[in-house]
C-alpha cells in the first residue's frame, strides 16, 4: 500500500517512551489508508491503485482464533490457534504505516476497499479508534433502550458514546473534564455530560 | 456503578494489576460482567465500520483536529504526546 493518510495513536507514542517494547527500527504505526501500490502474488479481485484501508489489528482469518470470531487476536503459529494480542502486526511485530509503503499480511483477509465518494480524512478513524471505541459498546451487548455511562471521552471513549448511541442506549452519560472534548462528546451522542473535577461522576 | 446484572465494558489497557472492590462486586452475586476488548479488524469488520460512514449516522471528521507532513512527524508526536493545542486526532499525509 501507498500510504497517503494515517494517524498517530496514544499506542505509539508509549512505544516511543519505551513504556511499550518493540524491536529497535522497527516502522511503527497501524492506520493506514491509502492506494493500492503493488499486488501480491496470491491477491486477486483487487487492482493497483485502489483506494484502500486494513485495519490496526490483521488477523489471519484461518488461525482458530479468527472463525471463533476473536477478530483482534490471532493464532501465532501456537498449537492451540491462540495467541493474546496476536492480530496486532502492524508496529508492533512487522513494519507499520508511518511510512510513505506498508506491506499488508494476510491481504485478502485485511484489504478493505473504501466506498466511491468518501475521503481518507472520513475513513482515518476506521482501522482503530472507530474499531476500538464501537468494540466497547458491542462487548457491552448494550440492548436498546438501556443506560449507559462512558468514562472519559478522548478518541476513543468519544467513539464508544457514538456506538452506545448507534446500538440503541436512550441515556448516554460520559465523564469527562477537558470542554472541547466535553462539547464533542455531546455532539457524539451523549445525553449529560459529567465533569469529573466539580462532581464525582458516580454520584452525579 | 453497576446496577445488578450490568456490564462493565473495558477499552482500556492496562498497566499494573486490578482489584475489584467487594462491596460494589457484591461479593460476586450480583451477576455483573467484565469484558475487555482490543480492536476488532478484518476486511469485514473494516467495510461494517465504513459503511457507517457512508451512512452518515457518525461523523468522525472533527477529530482529525491537526495535520502534518510525514517528514514533520517528531513535531507531531511532540504535539501529541503533551496533549497541546486541543489536540484530539491528528492526520499525517507523504
Amino acid at each position: 500500500m501507498r500510504v497517503t493518510t494515517t494517524i498517530i495513536c496514544g499506542t505509539d507514542g508509549h512505544i516511543l517512551k519505551g513504556e511499550y517494547p518493540v524491536r529497535r527500527g522497527l516502522t511503527i504505526g497501524h492506520e493506514p489508508v491509502g492506494m493500492i501500490e503493488r499486488l501480491g502474488s496470491a491477491v486477486q479481485s483487487f487492482q493497483e491503485d485502489q483506494h484502500v484501508i486494513a485495519g490496526a489489528i490483521t488477523p489471519s482469518e484461518y488461525s482458530a482464533a479468527c472463525p471463533c470470531g476473536c477478530l483482534s487476536q490471532n493464532g501465532g503459529g501456537t498449537k492451540h490457534g491462540f495467541q493474546a494480542i496476536g492480530g496486532w502486526k502492524f508496529g508492533n511485530t512487522i513494519d507499520g504505516c508511518q511510512a510513505e509503503y506498508v506491506l499488508v499480511p494476510d491481504a485478502m483477509a485485511n484489504l478493505a476497499p473504501i466506498p466511491d465518494g468518501l475521503t481518507d480524512e472520513e475513513v482515518l478513524m476506521c482501522p482503530d479508534i472507530m474499531s476500538t471505541g464501537f468494540s466497547g459498546a458491542e462487548s457491552g451487548e448494550i440492548r436498546i433502550g438501556d443506560t449507559v455511562a462512558v468514562f472519559a471521552q478522548g478518541p476513543i471513549g468519544l467513539c464508544a458514546t457514538a456506538g452506545a448511541k448507534l446500538k440503541g442506549a436512550t441515556t448516554i452519560i460520559a465523564a469527562e473534564n477537558v470542554l472541547a472534548r466535553m462539547a464533542m462528546s455531546r455532539r457524539l451522542g451523549a445525553d449529560h455530560v459529567v465533569d469529573f473535577r466539580a462532581v464525582d461522576p458516580l454520584c452525579a | 456503578m453497576l446496577r445488578p446484572g450490568g456490564t462493565l465494558s473495558s477499552a482500556g489497557v492496562y498497566s499494573s494489576d486490578l482489584t475489584i472492590p467487594l462491596g460494589p462486586f457484591a461479593a460476586g452475586l450480583a451477576d455483573l460482567r467484565i469484558v475487555t476488548t482490543l480492536c476488532p479488524g478484518g476486511k469485514e469488520r473494516m467495510r461494517r465500520l465504513m459503511a457507517v460512514v457512508a451512512s452518515g449516522r457518525v461523523d468522525l471528521k472533527p477529530l482529525v483536529t491537526h495535520r502534518f507532513r510525514l517528514d514533520d512527524i517528531e513535531a507531531a508526536y511532540e504535539l501529541f504526546s503533551y496533549q497541546r493545542d486541543g489536540v484530539l486526532k491528528l492526520a499525517i499525509t507523504p
